[in-house]
């Protein structure tokens, strides 16, 4: 097995690690490789062919495939190395990296920084627990979006979408467009999670209906899926009985959320935050594991491609940077206080952030109006944002400017709250 | 008079917006938070428009599809009669981001065009 030598390390050719191995090249690092498993690069978004990309990043409206070929070209102009159709068999948090590819072998890598970008995997039926037989034609949005978009093959023609997530709602357009009948889009929430630029353009452009507090309680079929049987749920998501109602369908695509994809972290030792799924990071996104970073959908699970960017940036900068003999400093906690998912970084060194603005992700729990967002330290409130409104389907993000941070008391541990008006009260 | 009421599709916002409408015209518009904004709304209200998005096939031993695009809005009640057209489409590679795939598409003026480049 041959061993290689680098300096940054990333696992991932989507738009995390493409962004990441832009920024560690531009902060000097000089062998940056990324790897990975598809036969190209781009990630999930040389399937994403639909537009709405690029607006916060780069002020244009791009599609999937347009937003990757920008960071494609970057990355080759920029010196970073891609190593496509290779597989990572284990990360060791000594940051040696062994993988296997049919082309090049087993081969091992030593790093002096490793970058975690391998994205996030669908929930699957079994996650959900869907009751009746096994036919073909249940499959996740995402699958069906590659068979589409890239494969060319079209998974059925009469469908049902269990879901409203951003992926289930633009493969209903995509579906209906390609001249299936779609019958309807089943939430089980009384509200989307996708975002609302989806709804308007994928559902009601094509009076697709959306069913709320609705689910998919049973699928019928032997060997092709038949229909499946629809049921309205109450308040805290239990099925009523008396609601149910057939359906009739050959394909039912699943749009029910999104792990961090986190086998070879966790296998790493990397200290996973159950809330988010993925690692636990500071400020720069190094997780738990000196010279260990993470960023993009493993960390959390983004709305927008852009905040991925955003967010690989920070990593790619911080694995550039990355001195061994550092990682014993002293850090703050970061905790998601009432009302709030998660917070991402969950941990920050506030001495090292001085003099930079810190920007905060986090999601809601419940859609809210007249909000405010609180940073405490040890019970008092210490910065406050007002927002118009929020929702659980689109991430917040709060920048603190390097004046507000000194506000902030080092050594002591943070949490944000969040407090607003509810729809129905 | 009427009231009409849209979500603004520009970026993921979603800013509500108000619409006067009296005998057709629009009147007044409120609720955006940008120009943009301002100019979705007023032609959402009048004559609603989206980028098309598709693929077309393509002969490659490595993808079956090629993502294209409209380079402009297409009126709303085409997107789906556009679709027939594109069916028609079969390509080769090489193809480059940006390369026309389809002039004027259904004489709207409109150009479709690729969305990545794809090496033989």
């Amino acid at each position: 097995m041959q061993t290689y030598d680098l300096d940054v390390l990333i696992i991932g050719a989507g738009p995390a690690g493409l962004g990441a191995g832009i920024k560690a090249r531009e902060m000097g690092a000089r062998r940056v490789l990324v790897l990975e498993r598809d036969f190209e690069a781009g990630g999930i978004l040389n399937q994403c062919i639909h537009n709405g990309f690029g607006l916060q990043y780069f002020s244009e409206e791009l599609t999937g495939p347009e937003y990757a070929g920008r960071f494609i070209r970057k990355a080759a102009r920029a010196g970073v190395e891609v190593q496509t159709d290779t597989m990572v068999l284990e990360v060791k948090p000594s940051r040696e990296v062994i993988t296997s590819s049919k082309k090049y072998g087993l081969q091992r890598f030593r790093a002096k920084s490793v970058v975690l970008a391998m994205g996030c995997r669908e929930r699957t039926r079994d996650a959900i627990q869907i009751y009746g037989t096994r036919p073909a034609g249940i499959l996740t949005a995402g699958t069906a979006q590659r068979y589409t978009n890239i494969e060319g093959f079209l998974p059925g023609r009469q469908v049902v979408v269990l879901g409203s997530g951003d992926i289930g709602l633009i493969m209903a357009r995509r579906m209906k467009l390609e001249g299936c009948q779609v019958q309807g889009v089943y939430e089980l929430l009384p509200y989307t999670n996708g975002l609302s630029r989806n709804v308007v353009q994928c559902l009601n452009d094509f009076s697709i209906p959306l069913y709320l507090q609705q689910t998919i309680a049973r699928v019928h079929g032997d060997h092709r899926l038949e229909g499946v049987t629809a049921v309205k749920v109450d308040k805290k998501g239990k099925t009523l009985p008396g609601t149910e109602e057939f359906v009739p369908c050959d394909t039912l695509l699943l749009s029910v959320g999104l792990i961090p994809e986190n086998e070879l972290s966790r296998k790493a030792g990397v200290e996973i935050d159950p809330r988010t799924g993925g690692p636990i990071v500071n400020q720069g996104r190094m997780t738990n594991i000196p010279g260990i970073f993470a960023c993009g959908n493993v960390v959390q699970v983004h709305d927008l491609a852009d905040d991925v960017t955003v967010e690989s940036e920070i990593a790619g900068i911080s694995a550039a940077l990355f001195e061994r003999g550092k990682e014993t400093e002293q850090k703050e906690k970061i905790d998601a206080g009432k009302g709030l998912g998660y917070v991402v970084p969950q941990e920050i060194n506030l001495d090292k952030q001085r003099g930079e603005p810190l920007l905060l992700f986090m999601r809601a729990e419940l859609p809210r109006q007249k909000v405010k967002i609180t940073i405490n330290q040890e019970g008092k409130e210490k910065l406050a944002f007002p927002l118009p409104f929020i929702k659980p389907g689109e991430i917040i993000k709060i920048t603190i400017e390097p004046d507000d941070l000194r506000e902030l008391i080092p050594g002591k541990d943070i949490q944000v709250t969040v407090r607003g008006e509810g729809k129905n009260g | 008079m009427a009231e009409k009421k849209l979500i603004c599709v520009i970026c993921p916002v979603g800013c509500e917006i108000m619409a006067t409408i009296e005998n057709g015209e629009l009147k007044k518009i409120k609720g955006y938070r940008c120009e943009q904004g301002r100019d979705y709304a007023r032609e959402e209200f009048t004559s609603p428009s989206r980028i098309l998005t598709a693929t077309v096939r393509i002969k490659s031993n490595r993808v079956g599809q090629l993502p294209v695009r409209s380079t402009e809005p297409l009126p709303r009640e085409k997107l789906e009669e556009a679709m027939f057209s594109l069916a028609r489409v079969k390509l080769e590679p090489p193809i480059k981001e940006g390369q026309l795939i389809l002039k004027d598409i259904l004489k709207t003026g409109v150009d479709i065009v690729a969305t990545r480049d794809l090496e033989k």
